[in-house]
């Protein structure tokens, strides 16, 4: 009998996610320090989330920029006329998973999501699993405009799965998988279901700085729209990190973000932003 | 356990959803024989440009309050242009969002008609 529970448990555990978690809560004696910590600072490598999840009882404050295309130079001042904000809040819930709400400008898109680690870098497990959710509402759509539009046509969803290992002290890497929907479409430009896969990373220059990189490949892509390629440097200072980049999607929200990207970095068409965290 | 049920209820909320297109929630107009400034543009330019193209706005360089200015701005700026392009490219317009297809191509066919006040 006691051998028959023994591979029950078993086999739970191997179709199960969060198995080694759960070994581990169990296993208080082990905690202390067998985990990978902070394999990013920011909460978002450069523009995708990293696999950092707020800790429990943290309160963020977000504040995000994208500016307009640097192409033109001068005469918009290198995109600063034409900037484009987040604002937006962070609590984490419990240890491992955190809700968030925000507003973005452009095509001023409400935000939800969900952010909860499936498993951490630790001696038995090499890498550190996130899930990411969003539910983008678009409300700039109008019901004059669209007379026929419900509620749910304003919808966008992202799904997302992080992976990221934390090589060394200096280096960490992440793969992305992405799946957006899109309740509404432009059937001219884009496909209302769309998979991406990408990878991103982070390379410590210094004590407070480092440098990030990050790129995705959208496989279900028409030609009209590029694939997100940035760079960002993190600048840490107390109670803040600082997020500077430089990207060819100029979207904040998820969705937007990977497949919506119509800069060009050949053509030097990109955008200049920032990430600002705060933590209360 | 808390944790499994958690994971699975957020990712079902994700999935399970059908779309439509911008087309399918427009609304079909009947065709109007000759586009007037006053009668049909007017309304689509007030609703979609003033709040920026007026002389206290954002835009208050190119302002489109009436025939004139709007004849000017798709004779001699590319008026046109701008609101043909799709969201996200460089210098759409309205900032905010494309129009609805059947509102861009009543002012393409007013373009065509020549610009009838």
């Amino acid at each position: 009998m006691k051998k028959i529970y023994f591979l029950f448990f078993m086999m739970t555990a191997a179709l199960c996610f969060a198995q080694d978690d759960l070994l581990v809560e169990l296993d208080t004696v082990q905690t202390a320090d067998t985990y990978a910590t902070s394999a990013f600072k920011g909460l978002q490598v450069v523009s995708i989330q990293s696999t950092k999840v707020a800790a429990k009882k943290d309160f963020y404050m977000v504040v995000s920029h994208r500016f307009g295309t640097v192409k033109n130079g001068f005469s918009e001042f290198f995109g600063l006329d034409n900037a484009t904000t987040k604002i937006g809040f962070i609590y984490g819930l419990n240890d491992w998973l955190s809700l968030s709400a925000s507003r973005h400008t452009l095509l001023k898109v409400y935000e939800g999501a969900a952010k909860y680690r499936i498993t951490r870098q630790s001696d038995k497990f090499p890498v550190e699993l996130v899930g990411y959710n969003t539910i983008g509402i678009n409300s700039a759509l109008k019901k004059k405009d669209y007379p026929k539009i419900q509620f749910s046509d304003r919808l966008a969803y992202t799904t997302e799965l992080l992976a990221s290992r934390k090589f060394s002290d200096d280096l960490s890497l992440q793969f992305i998988s992405a799946y957006v929907h899109k309740n509404l479409y432009n059937p001219a430009i884009e496909n209302d279901n769309q998979f991406a896969m990408g990878a991103g990373g982070r390379m410590k220059l210094s004590k407070r700085l480092s440098l990030n990189l990050e790129y995705i490949y959208n496989f279900d892509k028409p030609d009209f729209y590029t694939n997100p390629l940035s760079v960002g440097l993190d600048i840490e200072t107390g109670g803040h990190v600082f997020q500077l980049l430089f990207t060819n999607s100029q979207a904040m929200t998820e969705s937007g973000y990977i497949t919506n990207a119509a800069g060009d970095w050949g053509k030097g068409d990109f955008f200049f932003g920032f990430n600002l965290y705060r933590v209360f | 356990m808390k944790k499994i049920i958690l994971i699975g209820g957020i990712l079902l909320l994700a999935f399970g959803c059908e779309s439509s297109t911008f087309e399918e929630i427009s609304e079909e107009m009947p065709p109007i024989e000759e586009v007037h400034y006053t009668e049909h543009i007017k309304p689509v330019i007030d609703s979609h440009c003033i709040e920026c193209h007026n002389p206290a706005g954002v835009s208050s360089f190119r302002p489109l309050t009436n025939y004139i200015e709007v004849k000017t701005a798709v004779q001699e700026t590319n008026l046109l242009d701008r609101i043909q392009r799709q969201n996200g490219e460089e210098g759409q317009m309205p900032q905010t969002g494309r129009m609805p297809q059947n509102l861009i191509d009543l002012i393409l066919q007013w373009n065509e008609q020549g610009l009838l006040e």
